[in-house]
């Protein structure tokens, strides 16, 4: 079923490793096949550089830094061609050490209006607490977090509450994001492709978890 | 370090296409990997030395600036997506089994006009390739669409090391196996 209520779900993968930037760039990704060589032509490059590299393609973000990697979208036809992407060209750059990944999901909802907007924040934490020091007190950011994971991955989860971006003009609107973190187990090196593993095999795991919390947050939240 | 989002927005420089010679990537990328250990990642050579790369950056005249598009300029809402294997090809279209990624349940039969496959696609079309197919909204600019994207599945040829793990699992299948 479709939900009249979500605006934009947004998906990120960030790798954290050592990554050598000027290698991924939209020709080398064409010439391997991972992306179509129209796309690449179309790419809009903002800087091709040994310290860093970052390009938009029609669908997706990449930037790439001596230690992190991030492709992200907001397009959810992409959703799986970006996960493909990114194990594309890892599977390419074999020996690349990879030593933690986010799968972060980001979805914007609209809310009725400003009441309603006003009770969302005063159910996750009492306003009514800050009454006495704080003039109309709001909840602006809540970060929540789950120090060790439900599954046998080293790791953390992390919910995060706060207002939609100013783009989108939501005029009242929640943003839920959360971050599904990995690290890799003791004795791992990350040059094995652990981390791609995860990717690979917790993709729908991770897609699943984060729909399942906003879920249950919304229904809790009534909205 | 965090893995979360790192949202850049702002005033960037623009360059041109940057290195465009695959050939000599492609000679650092297996140079690369067959290092036992990370190389240094400066200074980088595959055929320049840092210096002139550091000097052409600088020097580029038709550097620009402009504004890094918002992701939010160009999104999809009320998005049904579906993963497809191919069953069989005709003259003007395929078939394929639909597995739908957004809200599970039972796998569905589709038939496809060929016209509906992206030129650049059309050599991955196969029997028992993959694709996604997705019908949603799309929000470019302010414009509101209605769009069907078919995308054909893009991943890298086995290597000597996917091989072995398919050798691998399905030697440990075999033994364990029980015949009666």
């Amino acid at each position: 079923m479709l939900d009249d209520r979500l605006q934009v779900y947004q998906l990120s993968v960030v790798l954290i490793g050592n990554f050598n930037p000027i290698i991924i760039q939209p020709f080398w990704l064409a010439s391997k096949k991972l992306i179509r060589e129209k796309e690449a032509e179309k790419a809009k490059v903002q800087i091709i550089h040994k310290e860093i590299v970052r390009f938009e393609l029609d669908w997706a973000f990449i930037e790439v830094k001596k230690d992190r990697f991030e492709i992200r979208t907001t397009q959810l036809p992409y959703f799986e061609p970006l996960r493909d992407l990114v194990a594309g060209i890892f599977k390419l750059l074999t020996e690349t050490p990879i030593s933690m990944m986010g799968i972060n999901h980001s979805k914007s909802f609209v809310l009725r209006d400003e009441d309603h907007h006003y009770e969302i924040g005063n159910k996750l934490v009492n306003l009514n607490l800050w009454e006495e020091s704080l003039d109309d007190p709001r909840l602006f950011h809540l970060q929540i977090i789950e120090h060790k994971r439900k599954d046998q991955y080293p790791g953390m989860y992390v919910v995060i509450i706060e207002p939609p971006k100013q783009e989108l003009n939501i005029k009242y609107g929640v943003e839920i994001k959360m971050n599904d973190h990995y690290e890799l187990g003791q004795g791992q090196t990350g040059r094995n492709g652990e981390i791609l593993d995860i990717l690979e095999k917790n993709w729908k795991y991770s897609s699943d978890r984060a729909n399942e919390i906003i879920e249950n947050i919304r229904t809790k939240l009534n909205f | 370090m965090s893995t979360f989002f790192n949202l850049t927005d702002g005033w960037s420089k623009a360059t041109s296409k940057g290195i465009t010679e695959i050939e000599q990537i492609d000679e650092f990328v297996k140079a690369y990997n067959d290092e036992d250990h990370c190389p240094p990642l400066t200074p980088w050579s595959i055929g320049r030395d840092s210096n002139v790369v550091n000097s052409d950056f600088e020097r580029i005249p038709q550097a620009i600036l402009y504004r890094q598009s918002s992701m939010y300029d160009n999104y999809f809402s009320k998005t049904q997506r579906w993963l497809g294997h191919v069953t069989s090809i005709n003259d003007a279209s395929f078939s394929a089994v639909l597995q739908d990624l957004t809200a599970g349940g039972t796998n569905e039969l589709a038939e496809f006009d060929l016209e509906e496959v992206s030129d650049e696609d059309v050599e991955l079309l196969q029997k028992g390739a993959a694709f996604y197919w997705s019908i949603g909204y799309s929000h470019e600019n302010g414009q509101i669409s209605k769009k069907s994207i078919i995308r054909f599945r893009r991943i890298p040829a086995f290597n000597q090391a996917d091989y072995d793990e398919i050798l691998d699992r399905v030697s440990e299948l075999k033994n364990s196996l029980i015949w009666d």
